[in-house]
């Protein structure tokens, strides 16, 4: 009886630790910037996630993929490169992305450095425009071309699966300085941008220190991005590439819906399934091959690639054993695949890089730590349910690639 | 022709609507005049790492136990350190170490294989194991609600392997084909020839993974023999850094390896590795190699304060990104991408070389650089800037190795590895008080007369070598 009471305190125990322990705090500065703070006493460095609700989605003529290369070209007080250089040389670094709906810039530096990084971005947000130089203008657009050169087969997909979007990356060339200037005047200004910070700050200090180096900042009037609503691929589509790849391989694409609804969970899980060497794919293959699933969100809809390399193999026979695969998900066993999701998920916010993106997701997208392990366990009805709507043959971009 | 279309197309790009070259002329700011713009404020004193208590203790079989609570995240890391069987350990057969450690997740206890596989995945568990000379390891890490699933199933590793030859056949197939790529990489091939050099015939002296010739030779009952003799309780350590309290930890672990009875033989007495060893230059020919990988270095002592000084010396000499090896090699020559300088420490040696590669017509330039930038740090003490910025790097390295629950695993595991004692306080003190002349003093002692190997095209290198007076040393 001794023994069984002490077995009931620890489980009690281990269920009290079994949720992380990652308290936020939420504000809105008067010229809309919404501000998230993730204290986290135990760690010695800090993360700056600045999320810019503008991404390669939208706008036609590329001016969000031209900001992601002028990020640390020099704004009104900084020389070009200055903004790097200047964290590197605090211990930290720095990174810039883009995707379909947002922009981000990352940085994370030792905790004393965080006041730099903040007025850093503070510059950037309002005086990345006026730091404009000819040769770095030019240098900009032709990244743009040399972006689209590497991504050619997933923008060729992307674009296949939804021809009403832009292409992706648009076209930099008809872009000039004043355009520029206009669009990011009018998109990444404070109304459009969240900023996370996740680590090691006294809360009180930073918040007075946001105020002042961001609330300053004019407000773009309110715009409205079109809601659309996700839906599967109306016909299936065929299409036949050259890219710069050592061997062919077939790639496969679906739409998703939105972020965090109950069909996109269903679709994470699934690709954890379906990919990787004992997933449901490679037990339908004869032959041990590379496959790779990717799951892009996006808050109008994303989507889930699934990347096999064919070689000399048909075509024609892989592609019905990946949809086999797919008709397998209804009975697939679904426990280490929701295991190893949470896992990685929770393991993930120990990086305070990380952890900073998905406390923006979760701004962005409303999503939450408890919210995304619950969307883990999906059941075996819910995966046949996507396997016969998102996941359908009817709905499937399919494109063979083949080396060039 | 088509060229100057392209830049002549480029340049109207440019022309149109063109951006200022400078800022200047914009139209009147709003910048806040509060903040000076112009100079961001420059970082501050990091506040101090927080104390962690460290559990420390033996459970009545011998096995030694490491415990930290890490409480943010219900994430558990494990790391199972077997001290009787690395790789110098497994006497005649180099190699036989690695593969027994590789074989443990191959199947065990009830679970052949791929089951032991899957059930890992169930468990939303990481497992990997790591050889090294004098130990080997299991690492897992796992989600709070999966520590007694996944502590059993690296118990089960460690104490019900089957080591069938089947999965011998396969993973030493496997460890002959990875042996074979290294030989690619000149880098490795250098490093590996360093070792030679360095240690000799002593087990330091060869690779932890073997080499293909004795892999070969290694059957399984060759592996059920030396894990019988090397994997046991008395020889055993088991830290786990996470999110629960420290006495559930400590039940789990018990649970797992509380009645492992099994008794090793003592561990044998270590080889001695022998006093430094003159200088040579060792050359492993590459016919017609375009590259040259280059290391310099030599077996040092070092224990205590100098052990901390000859940290922050390697931090400002060869510590990766403005080090003085980099700022000279990569960003003022640009002779080379990289260059870097480093300690290995084992239990009964160590040492600290530099590590670097090069073009073909830059290696002897480069080598006369290296060892000028040696006979520079041994005489010239490092200037206030790069001692605090080595303090700094090095105070902000440890504290970033804390934030994962992986990361104290490891930082644990080097310790407990290198028998010091299990804590960081007072590091922060201990490298304030470091001076540059001691820092130059550390230099000083270990780097006078270091020995050289390279891997290049002997034909193009060799007269330049040879010039550098060492004994030359064909491998």
């Amino acid at each position: 009886m001794r023994t069984l009471a002490g077995c009931a305190i620890l489980a009690v125990a281990l269920t009290a630790h079994a949720e992380p322990t990652l308290p936020t705090e939420r504000f809105v500065l008067a010229n809309g910037l919404t501000v998230v703070l993730a204290p986290d006493p135990d760690v010695a460095t800090v993360a700056m996630h600045a999320w810019y609700a503008s991404g390669s989605d939208d706008d036609t003529r590329g001016r969000p993929a031209l900001a992601t290369h002028l990020a640390f070209r020099g704004s009104h007080h900084l020389g070009d490169g200055e903004y790097e250089r200047r964290i590197e040389a605090a211990g930290g670094w720095t990174d810039v992305t883009l995707a379909a709906d947002h922009t981000s810039l990352v940085a994370v530096v030792p905790a004393g450095a965080l006041g730099l990084v903040l007025q850093l971005e503070a510059e950037r947000m309002y005086g990345l425009p006026e730091g404009l130089r000819a040769n770095r203008f030019v240098e900009a657009r032709d990244a743009i071309a040399a972006d689209r050169h590497a991504r050619a087969t997933e923008l060729a997909v992307a674009h296949a699966l939804d021809p009403a979007r832009p292409a992706a990356l648009g076209d930099g060339s008809a872009i000039d300085p004043e355009d520029f200037t206009a669009f990011w005047r009018t998109h990444d200004d404070p109304g459009h941008a969240t900023l996370v910070i996740a680590g090691r700050f006294e809360p009180v200090a930073t918040r007075k220190l946001i105020e002042r180096d961001f609330g300053w900042i004019p407000r773009a009037p309110a715009s409205s991005r079109p809601v659309a609503t996700p839906a599967p691929l109306a016909h299936p589509v065929m299409i036949e590439l050259a890219d710069d790849i050592p061997a062919r391989k077939l790639v496969i694409a679906f739409r998703t819906d939105r972020p965090y609804a109950p069909a996109t969970a269903a679709i994470g899980v699934a690709a954890q399934l379906l990919g990787g060497k004992h997933g449901l794919i490679q037990q339908r293959l004869r032959s041990a091959t590379d496959i790779r699933t990717t799951l892009v969100p996006a808050a109008d809809g994303g989507r889930l690639t699934i990347e096999v390399v064919v070689g000399q193999t048909d075509a024609t026979v892989m592609r019905a054993a990946v949809f086999a695969a797919i008709g397998d998900l209804g009975q697939a066993d679904l426990a280490p695949a929701r295991a190893v999701l949470d896992a990685r998920f929770v393991e993930s916010l120990e990086n305070l890089a990380f952890r900073a993106e998905a406390f923006a997701r979760f701004e962005a997208w409303h999503g939450s730590i408890a919210a995304v392990r619950a969307s883990f366990g999906v059941d075996r009805a819910a995966l046949a349910a996507i396997a016969a709507t998102w996941l359908a043959d009817t709905a499937a971009v399919t494109a063979i690639v083949s080396p060039r | 022709m088509r060229c100057v279309v392209l830049v002549v197309a480029l340049a109207l790009a440019a022309c149109h609507h063109p951006p200022p070259d400078s800022p200047s002329h914009l139209p009147p700011s709003i910048w806040p005049t509060a903040i000076d713009w112009a100079h961001p404020p420059a970082p501050e004193a990091d506040p101090p790492a927080r104390d962690r208590t460290i559990v420390d203790h033996s459970l009545p079989n011998g096995l030694r136990l490491v415990i930290v609570e890490e409480p943010r995240l219900p994430l558990i890391s494990v790391a199972t350190i077997h001290r009787a069987a690395g790789s110098r350990e497994d006497g005649a057969q180099p190699g036989l170490a690695a593969l027994t450690a590789d074989l443990l997740d191959e199947g065990a206890g009830a679970l052949d294989a791929d089951t032991f596989a899957r059930q890992v995945e169930a468990a939303g568990a990481h497992l990997d194991v790591d050889i090294a000379t004098d130990y080997a390891s299991l690492h897992a890490t796992t989600l709070a609600d999966h520590l007694d699933a996944t502590l059993a199933l690296v118990a089960a590793a460690i104490r019900q392997p089957h080591l069938y030859d089947r999965d011998l056949q396969r993973i030493r197939a496997i460890r002959i084909a990875e042996l074979a790529a290294e030989d690619d990489r000149p880098r490795t091939v250098a490093a590996l020839a360093f070792d030679r050099v360095v240690f000799g015939a002593h087990p330091y002296g060869h690779p932890a993974e073997g080499v293909a010739a004795s892999v070969a030779t290694i059957g399984a009952a060759d592996c059920r023999a030396f894990w019988e003799r090397a994997y046991g309780p008395a020889t055993t350590t088991v830290i786990v850094v996470g999110g629960a309290p420290a006495a559930e930890l400590e039940r789990a672990v018990v649970t797992a390896f509380g009645d492992w009875a099994v008794l090793v033989p003592p561990l044998a007495p270590p080889p001695h590795v022998g006093p430094a060893r003159a200088p040579v230059l060792a050359f492993l020919d590459r016919p017609g190699a375009t590259e040259a990988a280059i290391v310099i270095g030599k077996q040092v002592e070092l224990a205590g304060g100098d052990r901390l000084a000859a940290d922050v010396a390697n931090q400002v000499f060869g510590g990766g990104p403005g080090s003085r090896l980099d700022r000279r090699l990569r960003e003022e020559l640009g002779v080379t991408s990289g260059a870097a300088s480093s300690f290995w420490r084992g239990q009964l040696g160590s040492t600290w070389s530099i590590v670097t590669s090069t073009s073909t017509s830059n290696a002897a330039r480069t080598i006369g650089e290296l060892r000028a930038l040696i006979e520079t740090a041994r005489r010239i003490e490092p200037t206030p800037a790069e001692l605090a910025r080595a303090r700094s790097l090095m105070l902000r390295g440890v504290s970033g190795v804390f934030e994962t629950t992986a990361g104290t695993t490891r930082a644990l595991e080097r310790l407990v590895v290198q028998n010091r004692e299990l804590t960081f306080d007072g590091y922060r003190e201990r490298i304030e008080q470091i001076t540059a002349t001691a820092a130059r003093a550390a230099i000083d002692d270990a780097w006078s007369q270091p020995s050289i190997v390279v891997v290049g095209d002997w034909q193009k290198l060799g007269p330049a070598l040879a010039a550098l007076g060492l004994p030359i040393q064909k491998l």
